[in-house]
Order: structure tokens, then sequence, then C-alpha cells
């Protein structure tokens, strides 16, 4: 198999001509990924059509494209969010280290712990900051409270939290600032120790110097798990990531390694939407 | 130049009103809402000052029953002094010369048909005086015209007895605590008559007092040495008939059975001298005699408090009515003020349970289609069905569906006698429970509404099931409207009676429903609620008249009891609320 093949294993391979995926570094792989929503007039509107791309471990990719273009959909396909949509419909698979996570018999709760997720607008629960990180150690059952603690210390050290919070571990979390919220978010979600952390759009809602330190978490990160960003900013996109793929109306139009795809895009609607003509 | 062409061209229009006529002024008046702005501080503070009337009338309508009053005692005139106009029945039942003492209620004037035919103003006075058989007060009308003196006796008394009869009158004589013959002075004090300082009747009283609660103290005490005893014995037989009974042994048992009769002997002493001490009172126009002190709950002399003094022991009898059981006529509304908030906790118990679990089922799980949708609306429904349908379907059902059958199956040797086939407790809670659920449910899918979704989102993503994620995340952050929904469930609970008069409440309940035989909750009695006893008071008494403050009275309880109720529901919402601040939006 070519390397190219396995990087869009989809058909039209002919778009793309960055090869550099080892098949044996595939983290995540969707083939012929389809998704519409049922609206309210019964009509069918497609969200998503025909993706296929391969994700490579241990390295950072991006999703870009304008709003609406599908970037959160295809982002919620991976970790099965969209389930919780009664009104989408799914086809064409989507395959985690090579096992469809479609499959009858999958363990949704399991596939969401080895595939995290973090939203757009920070989400902390109504708790301490302490318990915040250790919720998802408690749905496992840890009760042992040093090994609790230690962990809950080594999640907010590697999102850059500890110093900010070591004081106020057990103040409500609802109190931090956006950007404390985030990297929260972020530390919880390391604690269930995931493959892969998928970040929708992580910054948009935070100022500069927040964003900055959710960028350098991001590249911190990247040693330890496969990290998928969507992002409408198209620097940070070119700042954090290895790969990038540029999605519109649904449909992948180009992917490629990302200095390839903002110096030199082979496509002309990419190259009009990275120049800002449109979009 | 730019500064002084731009100074010199005039505005086209000025910021400034042009000048207004009254009219126009009235008129941008109205427009600019200003009327409304008073039409609505003057609804806020018309409700405000009726809840304050309501308050004050509550206030000083069972305050004023409690309130010591100063005695006046009135000496009449001779029945043949009178005048021809005066001698009606009234006056000649009354006047012959006497002195009464009493509290003055009330005057009142009524015009009087006299012999010429012309009808003659006359005042009227209303005297209570000392109660005289049973514990209602006794009322005498007296002729303003024929009263002679007015004085307002310093030593004059106010005794409230055990019974609830209330007497006025002088201290004449007391018994001496060791002879017991009745002494007229005061022999170990000042040496003053009794009727001129009654300081020894308030130092025997409080003796009594203090003895009553040695008494108690000894009685249990008795109690446990004759446990022990009969122990002791039990252990005696068994050992006389294996032969092993020692000399110690047998000497242990005597001494036991010596501290018993000793223990005897000091309780029967303690209730001799209790019962033994008497009171002679000079009724005036009331309870003429001896009183055995036992009998005396409570003494003071009105005309001698101070304002401090009867403030203070206004508060005592009202407190003694907190705290009293009713008994033939004494007045007291614990049993109630218990039944109320056991009745009100036990469906708080029954109902929240329910009313959350449908409301997760209604907003979480159910499918949200057409008849979700018409449960929904059924469910709002039901929150306006009126309370005493619900009491007729508690009767029909609880009584006498389930009660019957569980009577039938578990308590068949009592029937006919019913155990649960009646009203009780637990039915009234259940009935209760039913009514209020509507509220709870509405208030908490509405809490459950306003949890945002990314929080339900961020907790699946951590592989949270949908259970967990209900559990854990959703309905703690929704915590503070089902509280909420608690609230207006209390609130709309404690002050229903309709339903409760079907269910298992009743005038007087032998036992509270707690106490302390197995198994301490006793929710197939009955129970008394304070709103039932203002009914009760007000309407089913044969003595509306003098029962009247104790109805504004256990009015105020109740008021004051769901107040509490409430407010430990708001305490508990406001912490909540603290707690998950921000969680919802
Ligand atoms: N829950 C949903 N129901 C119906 N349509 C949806 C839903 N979520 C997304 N869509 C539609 O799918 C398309 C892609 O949306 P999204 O993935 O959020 O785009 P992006 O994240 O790139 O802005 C949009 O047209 C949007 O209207
Ligand atoms: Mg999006």
């Amino acid at each position: 198999m070519s390397r190219d093949d396995v990087l869009m294993p989809a058909e039209d391979s002919s778009r793309n001509d960055s090869t550099y995926i080892d098949a044996g570094d595939v983290c995540l792989e969707t083939r012929g990924l389809s998704l519409g929503y049922h609206s309210r007039g019964g009509r069918r509107q497609s969200a998503l059509d025909d993706i296929s791309l391969c994700i490579e471990r241990k390295r950072v990719t991006a999703f870009i494209g304008p709003s609406g273009c599908g970037k959160s959909s295809l982002l919620r396909t991976f970790n099965r969010m969209t389930d919780l949509d009664e009104q989408s419909r799914l086809t064409g698979e989507v395959r985690l280290e090579g096992e469809d996570i479609h499959a009858r018999g999958v363990d949704v709760p399991m596939l969401r712990r080895r595939v995290g997720m973090v939203f757009q607008t920070p989400n902390p629960f109504p708790m301490s900051v302490y318990e915040n990180v250790a919720f998802g150690l408690r749905l496992v059952g840890e009760r042992d409270k040093r090994h609790l603690d230690d962990k809950v210390e080594a999640c907010l050290r590697a999102a850059a939290l500890w110093d900010e919070v070591k004081d106020r571990l057990f103040d409500s979390a609802l109190g931090l600032s956006g950007g404390q919220q985030q990297r929260l978010v972020i530390a919880r979600t390391l604690a269930v120790e995931p493959e892969v952390l998928l970040l929708d759009e992580p910054a948009s809602a935070l100022d500069p110097i927040s964003t900055l330190k959710i960028e350098e978490l991001i590249r911190s990160l990247r040693s330890r798990l496969t990290l998928v960003i969507v992002t409408h900013n198209m620097q940070q996109a070119a700042r954090v990531s290895d790969a990038t793929a540029f999605l519109h109306d649904g449909r992948l139009v180009e992917y490629a390694p990302t200095d390839q795809l903002f110096t030199n895009p082979r496509r002309r609607q990419t190259e009009d939407y990275i120049t800002g003509r449109f979009g | 130049m730019r500064h002084a062409h731009t100074s010199r061209t005039p505005s086209k229009t000025s910021l400034l009103r042009p000048p207004e006529h009254l009219l126009a002024r009235l008129s941008r008046y109205w427009r600019d809402g200003g009327p409304w702005g008073w039409l609505n501080a003057m609804a806020v503070s018309v409700s405000l000052l009726l809840m304050m009337g309501l308050i004050s009338l509550l206030l000083v309508g069972s305050l004023g029953h409690f309130w010591p009053s100063r005695l006046v005692e009135i000496a009449l005139l001779e029945p043949m002094t009178q005048t021809s106009e005066t001698s009606d029945a009234d006056s000649a039942a009354i006047g012959n010369g006497q002195h009464l003492l009493g509290e003055l209620m009330r005057e009142e004037v009524r015009h009087v048909q006299t012999a010429s035919g012309t009808s003659r103003p006359r005042q009227w006075w209303l005297l209570q005086t000392s109660s005289e058989q049973s514990a209602a007060a006794s009322w005498r009308w007296l002729p303003k015209d024929m009263l002679n003196a007015l004085t307002f006796p310093e030593q004059a008394l106010a005794l409230e007895l055990r019974d609830g009869r209330v007497l006025y009158g002088m201290a004449q004589a007391l018994s001496d605590p060791t002879t017991g013959e009745l002494v007229t002075t005061d022999v170990s004090g000042s040496g003053k008559p009794l009727a001129e300082d009654a300081t020894p009747l308030f130092v025997r009283l409080d003796d009594i007092e203090s003895q009553r609660r040695n008494l108690a103290a000894l009685r249990s005490h008795g109690e446990q040495l004759s446990k022990q005893l009969t122990a002791l014995t039990q252990q005696y037989a068994a050992r006389h008939d294996s032969g092993t009974v020692t000399a110690e042994f047998e000497e242990e048992i005597s001494a036991a059975r010596q501290a018993l009769i000793t223990r005897e002997q000091q309780l029967m002493s303690l209730r001799d001298a209790l019962t033994a001490g008497q009171l002679q009172l000079a009724g005036r126009g009331g309870h003429d005699g001896q009183i055995a002190l036992e009998e005396i709950k409570r003494a003071w002399q009105p005309n001698a408090l101070g304002f401090g003094g009867r403030l203070s022991l206004t508060l005592n009898r009202f407190a003694d009515f907190i705290s009293d059981t009713p008994n033939d006529g004494g007045e007291g509304a614990w049993p109630a003020i218990f039944g109320t908030v056991l009745m009100v906790v036990l469906m708080s118990v029954i109902v929240m349970p329910f009313g959350v679990m449908a409301a997760l089922y209604l907003h979480e799980v159910a499918h949200q289609g057409r008849l979700t949708q018409l449960t929904r609306i059924a469910l709002r429904n039901l929150a306006g069905v009126p309370s005493i349908v619900y009491g007729v379907f508690g009767l029909g059902f609880f009584v006498y569906g389930v009660g019957a059958g569980i009577d039938r199956l578990f308590y068949a040797d009592q029937l006919p006698t019913p155990t649960f086939g009646t009203g009780g407790i637990l039915w009234s809670s259940l009935t209760l429970s039913l009514l209020t659920l509507p509220v709870v449910i509405v208030a908490t899918e509405e809490g459950l509404a306003r949890v945002p979704r990314r929080l339900r989102e961020g907790a699946l993503a951590l592989g949270a099931t949908r259970f967990e994620t209900l559990w854990r995340v959703v309905v703690p952050a929704a915590s503070p409207a089902l509280i909420t929904g608690l609230i207006l469930a209390v609130a709309r609970a404690a002050g229903e009676v309709a339903p409760l008069m079907l269910v298992g409440v009743v005038k007087l309940a032998p036992e509270l429903p707690v106490d302390d035989s197995f198994p301490w909750l006793h929710l197939d009695r009955k129970f008394m609620h304070l709103g039932h006893q203002v009914y009760d008071l007000a309407f089913q008494s044969s003595d509306a008249f003098s029962n009247r403050p104790l109805v504004y009275a256990t009015a105020l309880v109740l008021v004051v009891v769901i107040l509490c109720l409430n407010l430990s529901a708001i305490r508990l919402r406001h912490l909540l609320a603290q707690r998950y601040k921000g969680a919802t939006e």
C-alpha cells in the first residue's frame, strides 16, 4: 500500500500527494464517513459527505474550514458524541486502532475514556477543582485517597494549572477564570488517560494570553497522545499542528502536512481560504 | 476659523424640550409610565398592609388572652336602693350587695325598654369572674349604674389550675407544712397576714414545683430498683433449685428489697406532702374555700406586676400553651404542632423521591413525543384539582382499599377493629403527597431544563453513562430547583385541612404518632393538626366566645410552624444554590 493511500484511503487519493503516514502509525481512520441531520421538515441535511482520512498517532492534526463546514461534526463522530443527537444518521466507518467504533457491542463509555474531548465553552462541573479532576477516576471506582491525590496533582501539573490552583483545590471550579477553566477541563480529561484528545475550538472563547497557554499546553501534550484540534484560527493551526485538513461544505478538500498546506496548497479552494479570499 | 464657524451654526433640534402646557405635561407623564410606578407601589403596600394586619390580629388576639390584665373589685349597690328602672331580672340576680372580683373585658351600651315605654341607653360592663365547675370562663354582665365602688386590690390573686380553671380571689390562709393547720399569717417571715402579703404562697408553690420534679426522678429510680429486685428473685429461684444459695446472695437480695421499700416510703411521704398543702381562698363572688396547692399550676398577682413581669408571664403562659396537651378543657397545641410537622415531614419524604423520579423520566428518559407532552399537561392540570377531591380519593383508595386490604392480610385477628383500615397519619401523608406531586414534578423539570447541555456532554465525554451523568452532575446542579419544588409542596401541604379530615385528623388524639413503644413511629395512628384545631375551636365547640383567643393563638402557631418549615427549606436551597452557583443558566 502506498503511503498516499494511507493518508486518504478513499478513491480520490489523487487530491493529495503528501505521503508520509506509515500504516503502523495510523491512530484514527475514517472511511466514506457521511453524517446527515434530519431537520424539522423531515428533510435530510448533510453535514459530512464521504470523508476518508487517517490521523497519525502522537501528532497534532488540525481541522480548519469556514463556520458550519462540519468540523465539529467530524470531531464528534470520533467519540460517538453524535449518538446524542437523535436526528443524526451516520454511514461509513470510523476506526480507532483498527477497531470499528460503531460496531455492535462497543462499550461507548470505554471508547469515550480512550478518546477524550474538550469543548468550545469551558464546562467544569459545579464542584471543587479537586473533584472535577477526580470525577473520571471516581467513575471507574477509584477510592484510594492517596492515589487520587497524586493523580489530581499530576494531571493539574500536566495541564500547567497546578501552580495557580494548588491553594484552592477545594474551592468551586466555577470561580476560576475562563482560561483556567479550560485547562482544568483538559486536566480532567487527561485524568482518565485517553489515547486521543479531541479539542473543539478550545481557545475560541478565551483571551489572547489564555489562548497562548492552551497552545503551549497542546505542544507539550504532543509527545503523550494523539491530538485533534478544530480551529477557525489559521495561525493557530499553523502554530500547533503537524498536519492540517481543510473542510468545506461537509467535504474534505485537502489534507496535508501543515507547512505544506499553508505554503503550497494544491487546491484552489484551500488557497482562497488561507489567503482570506473567502470564508 | 473653524471654531467660530461651528459655534455660529445653530443646531437644528435642541436637546431641551420646548415649554409645554399642563395638559401636554400630564400626557407625557402618562406616556412615561409615571402612574404605573405609583400603581405598582400601591399594590405592594396594600398587600404588605394586609399581611401586617393579619399578623397583628393574630398576635393581639392571642397574646391578649395570655396577658395578665388587672383584676378589678366591684362593690355592687344594695338591691333595695335600686331605682325602679333597674329592677329587671338580671340585676336582681346579681345585685345583692356583694363584691365581685374579676377581669373587666368590655363595655357596651344597650338600650333597655322601661315600664313607661321609653327606651333608655344603659351602660353594661362584662366581667370575667372565676371559672365554676368546668374550665370555661364565666361571664357576668353588670349595669354600670349598679356599681358602687371600684378598686384594684394589690393582693388580688389569679390562679391557673391544672384542670384549666382560672380562679380569682384573695389569699386567706395557708396550711402549715408541718402541722397541716390553716394559718392566716406568715409565721416564718414577716408575720403579716396572708391577705396583705402572699409571698409564702409563692414560696410554697415553687417548692411544690421542684418536689414534683423530684418525685418524677424518684419514681423512675424506684422502677429501676423494682426491676433489679425481680431479676434477683428469679436468679434466687434458679439457685434455690440447684441448692447453691450463698449467704452473700441472700444478703444482696434483702438489701435490694430494703432499698426498694425505703424508696417507696420516700415516694409516699413526698406524695402526701404534696397533696397536703391547702390554700383558703376568699373568692369574692367566685370560688370560696380550700384549694389543694398541688392543683395550682400558676399563681400571680396581676395588679402588683410591672410591665416586665406581665410580659414574661404572658410569654410563659404562651410557652405552656405550645407545650401542653389539651385534656378535658385544658388548652394546648403541642400534639397538633407535632402532628402537623410530622405529617409534613412524612409527606416530603414520600413526595420528593417520587416527584424527582417522575420528572427525571419525563425530562431525561422518555422520548419527547406527543405522549410525553400530554402526560406533562395532564400533570400540570392535576395541580388544580381541589384538595377535597384528593381527600375523597385518599379515603376511597388508601383507607377503604389499601388499608382494609392490609388489615385483612396482617391484622385479621384484630378485625373488626380496623388498624390501617381507618384514617391515619400514613394515609394523610400519602394523600398530601399526591396533592403536591405535580408541583414537585413541574419545579424539578424546570430545574433540569436549566442545566446546560455542555455539563451533560462534559460528563458523557469522560465516559460516564447516562445514569452516572444524571446522578453525579445533572441532579446536583438542579438540586436548588428540587428544593424549590419542596418549598412549594410544603407550603401547600402544611395548610391543607379539608382532605385530612377525611383521612386521619381528629379533634383529640389519645397518643402522639411517635412514642417509646416499638416500632416508635406508629403510622396507623390518628393525629391532631393545627389547621383542624383552629376549625374545631372556632366552629365545633360549645363555647365559641371564650375560645376565640385560642383560635387566634392556634392560628398564630400554625403560621409560625409553616414559616419555620419554609424557612428551613429556603435555607437549604440557599446553601445548595451557593454551592452550585453558575451551574444553571
Ligand atoms: N444537532 C444538529 N442538528 C441539526 N443540524 C446540525 C446539528 N449539528 C450540526 N448541524 C449542522 O451540521 C452542519 C455542520 O455543523 P458543525 O459541525 O457544527 O460545523 P462547524 O463546527 O464546522 O462550524 C451545519 O450546517 C449545522 O447546521
Ligand atoms: Mg464547531
